[in-house]
C-alpha cells in the first residue's frame, strides 16, 4: 500500500522530467501513459484503503521535532475523494490537451511547446497530489506553494505581457494567502511543537481562533473570495484545459481542502467563527453572482461561477462550524460535484473556442446546428452546475439547503435567502446563456465551426456520464468522513 | 414478478430505451415504432401493475425485490447503507433520511393509468407527425419523450419526498428540452426559458418546504412527515402555513392554474403536438396529484385542512373563470387550448379544494367532491389531449394554428371534425358525454355545499358562467377550423395518417363510452380515494344502479343521471324528426352564396374566428388608469434587466485596494533604494553609523 501511494506521488513527477525534452506526438503518448497510470495508481489506492485512515510517516527533520516523523504519507475518505478527482480529471485534461494544443486551434494556435506544457502539468498533479496526501500542515504548505508556482507558469504559458501579468498577478495574491498560512504555521508549531492536523485542538481558544482566521486567509486567498478574488477571472488568460483543471477542479481545491481538513477534525471553534465564514461565502456568492451579469466573455463567466461555487464549499464548512453536519457534508460533496461539472463547462467553451476562435458570447449563436454534441455537453454542464437533478450538484445543493434549514434562527435565514435567490439567478442566467449561444440563428462566427476530434469529445462524453456518476462516488467517501 | 418489480421494470425499460433512441435518431419513422413499441409494453404491465393494486390493496416494495432476477444473495440491505431492519428501502442515501421507497396505492395507480394511456395515445399519434418538422434527426424528441415518460411514472409511484422532488425535476427538465424542440424560432425559446425558470423557482419553494419537515422530523418518508406535520401543526401552526403555502405554490406552478401558470399558454403551443397533448393531458395532472398527496394524505385533518381547502378551492375558481374567458380571445388554436387547460384545472381544484376543505364538516360533500373532482381530471385528460392531437392534425394538414387563416376543413378531415367535435363537446360539458358527469357532480357539491358555506354558491355561479364561455370558444374553435369555405390549400391527402386517425378516435370514443356508463369509473374512483380516510360507502353516495347515478347529498335524493335514458330518448327525436322530415319530403335546391349582389371572393367575407363574440369580449375589457388591454388576463412587461456600470466598479477591489498597494510599494522601494548612491564614502558612512548604533544596543541589553 505503502508502494502505491509513494508511486502515486513519483510518477507524475517523473512524467513531468520525461515529458520535457520531448515533442509532437511523443510528447502526447507520454502524457497519455503517465496519466493513465496516476488514475489506476489512485483508483487502487481508494479501493484497498481500509476504513480508518492511513498514515505512513517516512521521516523528520532533526532540528524541527515534532514528536514523530514529520514527512509521510497519509490517505483518509477527504484524501481519498481529493485524489480521485485530481487524477481522473487529470487525465482527461491531460488527454483533451493532446488535441487542443495543435496548429489548428483557432483560439491559439501553438506549433511546439508541448514539452514545456506537459512538464508544468505534470508537476502540477504531482504537487496536488502531494497536498492531499500530506499528513501535516507543513508538509501541505510545501506542496501548497509549489501549485501556485504551476498555476504562474501555466497561466503565462502563451507568453505576452498580458498574460505574464495576469500570471504575476495570481502568484501574488495566492502568495499573499501563503503568508498567512505561514505565520499560522508558526503559531501551531510554538504553541504546540507539532504539525499534526489534530494540533489544533491542543491550542488555547484564543490562538485557535487566531490560526484558524490566519488559515482562512490563505484559504480565501487560494479559492479567489473576497477580497482576493480579482486574480481568477484574470487567469482565464491561460489555455483552457489549464483553466479547466487548475482553475476549476483542483488548484482552488486546494483551499477549501484546507478548510475542510480543519473543520472535519474536532477542534471546537466558536460559534461566531461559523458565522463569519458564512457571512463571507454569502458576500462572496452575491458578489459573484452579481458581476454575471456584466461578462461577455465565456471564460471569466466561468471563472466567477467557480468562484460561487467555492463559495457555496465554504458555507459548508461554515455551516458544519455553525452546527450542521448536514451542510458541512453538503460542502464537502460539493467539492467533487462541482469539479466534473465545472470541468465539462470550461473543456466545452475551450471546444467552442477551438473551433471559432471566439468566446464572445454577443458573437456567437446558433452553435447547435454546427456542434451538436458540445451543444449536449454544454446543456449537461450547464444543468450540472445549477443544480437541476439527475445531475451532481443537487445534492450537494440540497443537503447544502438543509444545512441552511438546520441551523435556523436568524442566521439560517439570512443565509438561506440569499442561497436561494442566488441558485435561481444563476440557473436563470445560464439557462439564457446556453439558449442564445447554441439556439436561433448561426451567426458569422460560428458558421465554420464542427464537432471537435475523437480526443476531445471523448473527453466531453466521459465527464458527461461523470456529472450524473459523481455524488455516487462522493457520498460513501463523505459518509466516512462524518462517521 | 410482484407488481413492484413489474413498475421498476417499465422505469428502467423507458429509460433504456431513451439511451438507445439516441442512436437511431435518424431513422425517423423506426425511432417512432420502437418508441411505440415501448410505451405499448409499458402500458400493458402498468395497466397489470393497477390492476393488483386495486384487486390485493397498495403494493410495496419488499426484502426479496431482486429475487427474480437471480440475484437473491443481493438483497434489499446490501443496498442499503443505513437503514434501519424494518425499512424496505431499495437505496439510502448515507448520513441522510432519504430512501428510494417504491410503493404504489390507489391513487398512484389511478394517476398511473392516466399517464400510460395518454403516452401510448401521444406515441402513436408522433410517429406520423413528426414528419410535420421535417428534420434530418429526431435525437432532440424520442430520448427526452421516453425520460418525461419515465420520470411521471416514477413520481407518482414514490413514497419519499426526496426522490419524489428528483424525479420531479428531471420531468421538467425532460418537457423543458420537448417544449424548446423547435428551436429556430425565438417564441419557443422564450416560452422553454419561462416554463423552466418557473417550475424551478416553484419547486425550489418547495424543496425549502420539506427540507422544514425533514429537519424537524429526520426523514422524507411519506408515513414520518405525516407526523412530522402532524406535530408542527400543534406546535407552530404559523410555520405550518407556511410550509403548506410552499407546498401549494410549487404544485400550482404545475398544475398550470391562474396565476402561478402563465408559462401555461406559450410552453403548450410551444410543444410538438403529441407533447402538447401530454403537458395538458397529464404532466399538469402531477401537480394535483401532488396537491392531493400533500393536503389530503399527509396533512392530518385538523382546522388546516378547511383553510387549505377553501384556498385551493378559491384558486380553482378564479383560474376557471380567468382561464375560460381569455380562452375566448385566443385566435391561435393551441393557445385557445392551453387556456382551456388552464380553466378546466380550474374546476378540478376547485372540487377537490372543497374536498379537502369538507372532509371535517360533511364526509358525503367530501367523497363526492374528491370524485368530482378525479373524474374531471381523467375526463379532461381524455378531451385535452384528442383537442391537442386534433390541433396537431390540422396543423399537419394546413400548416398553420392561426384560426383566422383555416377553414372549411371538414371534408378533408372527416375524422378529425368528429373526433374534434366530440371533444369539444365533451370540454363543454355537454350531455352525454363524459365531461358533463364530472361538471354535474361538481355543481352539485358546489351548490349544496354552499348551504353550509354560501361562497361555494358564488363558486358554483361562476363555474356555470365558466361552462357557457368555455362552450362559445369550442363552437368557435370548430366552426373556425372546420366550416366554412375552404380557404387555405391544404395538402392533397384527404386526411391524416391512418395512426393518428386512430389515436384520435380512441381518445373521441374514450370521451362517449365514459359518458354513457359512468359507474364504473365511479367505482374506481371512489375505491381510488376511501382508503385510510372515513368516507360513506359508494351506495349510501351514488345510489346502487350500475347504469347511471342518483346523487344523495342532500335530505334525500339531491339529483339523478341516468345517460342510456337521455341517449334513448335523443335517437327516439332524432328517429322522429328524420321520419318527419322524409315524409315532407321537401324539395331541397343548392346554390351559390348570395354576397348582396357584390362579387366577392368567400375568403373575403369570411367571418373569421376574431368576429365571433365582439361585444362580449369588449365588454370584459380591463381599464385600470391609463392601462387598458382586452380581457382579463394580465399582460405585464417582462422587466428589462438595465444594469449601472459602476456597480461593477463598487467590486473592482484592483482598483482601489491592490493596484494602489502595489503602487504604494514600489514606490516606497524606489525611495528606499535612493539610498543606493554609488559613493563608497556614504557606504562606509552607513557602516560607521550602523557600527555605533549596534553597540550602543548591546550595551544598553547587557545593562539590563
Amino acid at each position: 500500500m505503502l508502494l502505491i501511494l509513494v508511486a502515486l506521488l513519483m510518477v507524475p513527477f517523473a512524467g513531468a522530467f520525461l515529458a520535457t525534452p520531448t515533442r509532437g506526438r511523443d510528447s502526447d503518448t507520454l502524457a497519455i501513459l503517465t496519466s493513465g497510470f496516476t488514475v489506476a495508481l489512485a483508483v487502487m489506492a481508494v479501493l484497498m484503503r481500509p476504513r480508518a485512515s492511513l498514515v505512513f510517516p517516512l521521516y523528520g527533520i532533526p532540528w524541527l521535532p515534532q514528536g514523530g516523523p514529520l514527512f509521510g504519507l497519509f490517505l483518509d475518505p477527504l484524501s481519498s475523494m481529493m485524489v480521485i478527482i485530481i487524477s481522473v480529471i487529470g487525465f482527461l485534461v491531460i488527454l483533451y490537451s493532446t488535441a487542443y494544443l495543435s496548429p489548428r486551434n483557432l483560439d491559439h494556435a501553438l506549433a511546439d511547446g508541448k514539452g514545456r506544457y506537459f512538464l508544468w502539468m505534470f508537476l502540477f498533479v504531482g504537487s496536488m497530489l502531494g497536498l492531499v496526501l500530506s499528513p501535516n500542515f507543513l508538509q501541505m504548505f510545501i506542496f501548497w506553494e509549489l501549485t501556485s508556482i504551476c498555476s504562474w507558469a501555466l497561466i503565462s504559458f502563451y507568453g505576452g505581457e498580458k498574460r505574464l501579468a495576469a500570471g504575476f498577478k495570481a502568484l501574488l495574491l495566492t502568495n499573499l494567502g501563503g503568508i498567512g498560512f505561514m505565520v499560522a504555521l508558526v503559531i501551531l508549531y510554538v504553541s504546540t511543537h507539532s504539525f499534526a492536523f489534530d494540533a489544533m485542538q491542543r491550542l488555547e481558544p484564543q490562538t485557535r481562533v487566531t490560526v484558524f482566521l490566519l488559515f482562512l486567509l490563505a484559504a480565501w486567498a487560494k479559492a479567489a473570495q473576497i477580497p482576493f478574488f480579482t486574480w481568477l477571472p484574470d487567469a482565464m488568460e491561460a489555455p483552457t484545459p489549464v483553466s479547466a483543471y487548475l482553475h476549476a477542479a483542483a488548484m482552488v481545491k486546494a483551499g477549501v481542502y484546507l478548510i475542510a481538513r480543519i473543520v472535519i477534525t474536532p477542534a471546537s471553534l466558536p460559534w461566531w467563527i461559523g458565522l463569519v465564514v458564512a457571512a463571507a461565502a454569502v458576500l462572496t456568492m452575491l458578489m459573484a453572482c452579481l458581476l454575471f451579469f456584466y461578462q461577455d466573455d465565456l471564460k471569466r463567466l466561468l471563472a466567477y461561477s467557480t468562484i460561487t461555487h467555492l463559495s457555496y464549499i465554504l458555507l459548508g464548512a461554515g455551516l458544519g462550524i455553525l452546527g450542521s453536519a448536514t451542510g458541512m457534508i453538503g460542502g464537502i460533496l460539493h467539492i467533487i460535484n462541482h469539479a466534473f461539472a465545472k470541468a465539462l463547462l470550461f473543456l466545452t467553451v475551450g471546444a467552442i473556442a477551438y473551433a471559432t476562435g471566439v468566446k464572445s458570447i454577443r458573437e456567437l449563436s446558433g452553435l447547435s446546428h454546427r456542434m451538436p454534441l458540445v451543444s449536449l455537453a454544454f446543456f449537461v454542464g450547464i444543468l450540472s452546475v445549477t443544480g437541476v437533478p439527475p445531475f451532481s450538484t443537487f445534492w450537494s445543493k440540497f443537503f447544502l439547503l438543509t444545512g441552511a434549514v438546520d441551523v435556523g434562527g436568524n442566521v439560517g435565514l439570512l443565509i438561506l435567502i440569499p442561497f436561494v435567490l442566488e441558485v435561481i439567478v444563476a440557473f436563470a442566467w445560464f439557462l439564457r446563456l446556453g439558449q442564445q449561444v447554441f439556439f436561433g440563428e448561426v451567426s458569422k462566427a460560428a458558421a465554420g465551426a464542427s464537432d471537435p476530434s475523437f480526443a476531445m469529445s471523448a473527453v466531453l462524453v466521459i465527464l458527461m456520464v461523470f456529472c450524473v456518476l459523481a455524488p455516487f462516488i462522493g457520498l460513501p467517501l463523505v459518509h466516512q468522513i462524518t462517521h | 414478478m410482484t407488481p413492484i418489480q413489474g413498475y421498476a421494470a417499465v422505469i428502467l425499460l423507458l429509460l433504456l430505451g431513451a439511451f438507445v433512441s439516441l442512436f437511431i435518431g435518424r431513422q425517423q419513422r423506426f425511432a417512432g415504432y420502437f418508441c411505440f413499441g415501448l410505451v405499448l409494453v409499458s402500458t400493458v404491465v402498468l395497466g397489470w401493475v393497477v390492476l393488483q393494486v386495486y384487486v390485493h390493496g397498495p403494493q410495496e416494495a419488499r426484502e426479496s425485490f431482486f429475487w427474480v432476477m437471480g440475484l437473491s444473495e443481493f438483497k434489499g440491505e446490501a443496498l442499503c447503507m443505513t437503514c434501519h431492519s424494518s425499512s424496505r428501502a431499495l437505496f439510502s442515501v448515507p448520513g441522510f433520511g432519504a430512501s428510494l421507497i417504491l410503493r404504489i396505492d390507489h391513487l398512484s395507480g389511478f394517476f398511473l393509468l392516466i399517464i400510460a394511456g395518454v403516452g401510448l395515445l401521444s406515441s402513436l399519434f408522433s410517429i406520423r407527425y413528426m414528419e410535420h418538422y421535417r428534420r434530418e434527426s429526431l435525437v432532440g424528441f424520442y430520448p427526452p419523450f421516453l425520460v418525461f415518460l419515465a420520470s411521471m411514472i416514477a413520481v407518482a409511484g414514490m413514497a419519499d419526498l426526496f426522490f419524489f422532488f428528483l424525479f420531479w425535476e428531471v420531468m421538467t427538465l425532460a418537457s423543458y428540452a420537448l417544449v424548446i424542440f423547435e428551436r429556430e424560432r425565438q417564441e419557443n425559446l422564450r416560452a422553454g426559458f419561462k416554463y423552466f425558470l418557473m417550475t424551478h423557482a416553484a419547486t425550489a419553494c418547495m424543496f425549502l418546504a420539506g427540507i422544514m419537515l425533514y429537519v424537524r422530523g429526520g426523514s422524507f418518508s411519506f408515513d414520518v412527515l405525516r407526523s412530522t406535520l402532524g406535530q408542527l401543526v400543534q406546535e407552530n401552526p404559523g410555520l405550518a402555513h407556511l410550509v403548506l403555502a410552499l407546498f401549494f405554490l410549487g404544485f400550482a406552478t404545475k398544475a398550470g392554474i391562474f396565476p402561478f401558470g402563465d408559462w401555461l399558454p406559450d410552453a403548450h403551443p410551444a410543444a410538438p403536438s403529441g407533447i402538447s397533448a401530454l403537458l395538458s393531458g397529464v404532466m399538469i395532472k402531477m401537480g394535483v396529484y401532488g396537491m392531493l398527496r400533500v393536503f389530503l394524505l399527509i396533512l392530518p385533518s385538523s382546522y388546516l385542512t378547511t383553510t387549505w381547502g377553501g384556498i385551493i378551492a378559491f384558486f380553482g375558481t378564479l383560474s376557471l373563470f380567468v382561464g375560460s374567458l381569455t380562452a375566448l380571445y385566443q385566435g391561435d388554436s393551441k393557445r385557445l387550448l392551453a387556456f382551456h387547460s388552464m380553466g378546466q384545472i380550474g374546476y378540478v381544484l376547485l372540487a377537490i379544494g372543497m374536498g379537502i376543505a369538507f372532509r371535517r364538516v360533511n364526509p358525503a360533500i367530501s367523497a363526492v367532491a374528491l370524485i368530482a373532482g378525479l373524474f374531471h381530471l381523467l375526463n379532461h385528460a381524455q378531451f385535452k389531449s384528442l383537442l391537442f392531437l386534433n390541433a396537431g392534425s390540422l396543423l399537419y394538414v394546413a400548416g398553420t394554428r392561426n384560426l383566422n387563416a383555416l377553414g372549411g376543413l371538414l371534408r378533408r378531415m372527416p375524422w378529425t371534425a368528429v373526433t374534434a367535435l366530440v371533444g369539444g363537446l365533451a370540454l363543454a360539458g355537454i350531455p352525454p358525454l363524459n365531461g358533463f358527469t364530472s361538471k354535474w357532480l361538481i355543481y352539485q357539491v358546489t351548490i349544496l355545499g354552499g348551504l353550509d358555506r354560501p361562497v361555494y354558491v358564488l363558486y358554483a355561479l361562476l363555474a356555470f358562467f365558466g361552462s357557457a364561455v368555455t362552450l362559445a370558444s369550442v363552437l368557435k374553435f370548430i366552426t373556425a377550423a372546420f366550416l366554412g369555405h375552404p380557404s387555405l390549400q391544404a395538402r392533397e391527402t384527404v386526411d391524416v395518417p391512418w395512426s393518428m386517425r386512430i389515436a384520435q378516435c380512441c381518445l373521441g370514443a374514450l370521451c362517449v363510452l365514459m359518458g354513457l356508463f359512468p359507474v364504473p369509473v365511479l367505482r374506481l374512483l371512489y375505491q381510488a380515494i376511501s382508503p385510510g380516510l372515513a368516507f360513506p360507502a359508494y351506495e349510501a353516495l351514488f345510489g346502487g344502479s350500475i347504469w347511471g347515478v342518483t346523487s344523495n347529498l342532500g335530505e334525500g335524493m339531491a339529483a339523478a343521471w341516468n345517460p342510456l335514458v337521455m341517449v334513448a330518448a335523443l335517437l327516439a327525436c332524432l328517429a322522429l324528426s328524420a321520419l318527419i322530415y322524409r315524409l315532407g319530403a321537401a324539395p331541397v335546391r343548392q346554390t351559390a352564396l348570395w354576397y348582396c349582389g357584390e362579387a366577392h371572393r368567400p375568403q373575403e367575407v369570411k367571418f373569421s374566428a376574431h368576429s365571433l363574440y365582439l361585444p362580449f369580449k369588449h365588454l370584459f375589457s380591463l381599464r385600470v388608469g391609463s392601462y387598458e388591454q382586452e380581457g382579463v388576463y394580465p399582460v405585464l412587461p417582462i422587466p428589462r434587466l438595465k444594469l449601472r456600470v459602476d456597480l461593477a466598479r463598487a467590486f473592482d477591489v484592483d482598483r482601489y485596494l491592490f493596484r494602489p498597494a502595489v503602487r504604494w510599494a514600489m514606490g516606497f522601494m524606489e525611495r528606499f533604494s535612493r539610498l543606493h548612491v554609488g559613493i563608497p564614502q556614504v557606504y562606509v558612512a552607513w557602516m560607521v553609523i550602523g557600527a555605533l548604533m549596534a553597540i550602543l544596543i548591546l550595551f544598553a541589553f547587557s545593562r539590563v
